[in-house]
């Protein structure tokens, strides 16, 4: 047998990419992952519907967007209580809710929430957005340089969420964002203490919330709070972890977002340019970055009995990840996908997720992204990656991220008095 | 009021139904079952009729009075 039929005939050889073995030795985490990207997801979608991964005490990873649509909708056999990553049980960090719950408990929360992050609610933020992104902007402008993460990228959600959302002071801001940013993307023996941090400032936040009168926000809409499936109105902790969900949610995944579109506006001018002549143009391209830059890698779920995944047995107990960043790559779903093509029509955006637990920040997520890329175009029309650099990707189990962004430009004029 | 829904736009989240079964279904594969047409929502169900709408990822749902 010649090496090229080899190949063709045993799928396991068609999954060794960068030295491991994708379909039996997947690693989420893996670097063999993160440095062939594209290729590695065009492997699974072509050969690998279920993929098999040892690290973290062994787990199932799905990649195909009509898989994961599936699965998502049938939550009775899917539960989300066992944790959205591996290792999750049996310890005292705190919990995310609602993304750790199962409907109908998961849906109370959802329906209490959603009045604060639609499409209305979240139009009304503009002004803050744009105001805290051009304050950011002015910090770096004169330089004709910068990294965009750390000048721009990891503090705009942060600002956004503590300004706009829950109206906590910014002086606490570079504290929380170390703590939630040590939680999502830190070392993962380190992640539990950074989810702790968050918990212990956000619950002091809401004792003294509760004791001022009700601004009628999504703060107070917590404390509120809804009845479990015992018909008791929900503990203390639980609004804690409603509230750390909320934060978590929405920083990292929203700063690897805005990295990812200065990215797109360095590396492709015509479309840079076509945008800044008709804006309209922002809010498709901002979705299709979305697709392009999905922040989150993966989310899990536990198998309540023994089934199966396309022909692939799933014992009860088993965590199958949900591979969305890959499911927003699925050929089957889109075109030519590993290319960015602002004319693109996304009637879903798999990189939000699916079913019940589809981001709730989505609108909040988008109008940041449409906000930086109209800032950009309009304040730094001539960003580049500084020359000889290129972003690098690294991978957590659950987010994507974008490690560093050197830019340069034309250094322009600051625009606001500097607060 | 009523509730327009929009079949380009529905993908069958789900959202809809769980937050406010009395007012939207949905079929076996998770769409809405009146997408692409307009509903009149029942005296006494406009606030669920809301409820439902913002619960919907894609705001495929338009309450109007």
């Amino acid at each position: 047998m010649t090496t090229t039929e080899d190949n063709a005939a045993t799928p396991d050889s068609a999954g060794t990419i960068g030295g491991r073995n994708h379909f039996t030795d997947f690693d989420l985490d893996s670097k063999e992952f993160s440095d062939n990207f594209d290729e590695v997801v065009d492997a699974v979608h072509a050969g690998c519907p279920v993929a098999r991964s040892e690290a973290l005490g062994g787990y199932w990873v799905v990649s195909g967007f009509d898989e994961i649509r599936r699965i998502e909708q049938d939550w009775e056999t899917w539960t989300s209580t066992d944790g959205y990553e591996p290792n999750r049980l049996g310890d005292d960090n705190a919990r995310l809710f609602p993304l750790e719950l199962d409907p109908p408990y998961q849906t109370r929360w959802r329906a209490l929430l959603g009045d604060f992050f639609s499409p209305r609610a979240i139009r009304s933020k503009k002004a803050g957005v744009e105001a805290n992104a051009n304050a950011l902007i002015d910090r770096f402008i004169e330089a004709g340089e910068c990294d965009f993460i750390d000048a721009f990228a990891a503090h705009l959600p942060g600002r956004v969420f503590f300004s706009t959302m829950l109206g906590v002071p910014l002086d606490d801001l570079p504290y929380l964002q170390a703590a939630a940013d040590q939680a999502v993307r830190g070392p993962f023996e380190t992640r539990g203490e950074g989810w702790n941090k968050v918990g212990a400032y956000l619950d002091g936040y809401m004792k003294q919330r509760q004791q001022e009168e009700p601004r009628g926000d999504f703060v107070d809409a917590i404390l509120q709070g809804v009845n479990t499936d015992d018909g008791e109105p929900a503990p203390w902790h639980h609004k804690v972890f409603v509230m750390v969900d909320m934060l978590a949610g929405g920083l990292a995944t929203t700063s690897i977002l805005l990295a990812g579109i200065a990215d797109f506006l360095a590396t492709h001018p015509e479309d840079a340019a076509r945008i800044k002549a008709d804006l309209s143009l922002v809010p498709n391209a901002v979705e299709e970055c979305l697709r392009y830059y999905a922040s989150i890698l993966a989310l899990g779920r536990t198998a309540t009995k023994d089934t199966e995944i396309e022909g692939c047995p799933i014992k009860k107990g088993d965590m199958v990840m949900l591979g969305f960043a890959a499911a927003a790559r699925d050929p089957r779903h889109y075109d030519d996908p590993h290319r960015i093509k602002i004319d693109r029509k996304i009637p879903t955006n798999m990189a939000f997720g699916y079913g019940p637990h589809r981001c709730i920040g989505s609108h909040l997520a988008r109008l940041q992204g449409q906000v930086a890329m109209e800032l950009l175009l309009e304040r730094l029309p001539d960003l580049k990656l500084a020359p000889g650099t290129k972003p690098t990707y690294s991978h957590s189990t659950v987010t994507r991220d974008i490690e560093n962004l050197h830019i340069v430009f034309t250094p322009g004029p600051r625009v606001g008095d500097g607060t | 009021m009523k509730a327009i829904i929009d079949s380009a736009l529905c993908a069958a989240h789900g959202l809809c139904a769980a937050t406010a079964p009395e007012v939207y279904d949905i079929d076996d594969d998770g769409y809405n079952v009146a997408a692409g047409t307009t509903v009149e929502i029942p005296a006494g169900q406009e606030a669920a009729a809301r409820r439902g709408a913002a619960a919907c990822p894609e705001a495929a749902i338009q309450v109007v009075e």
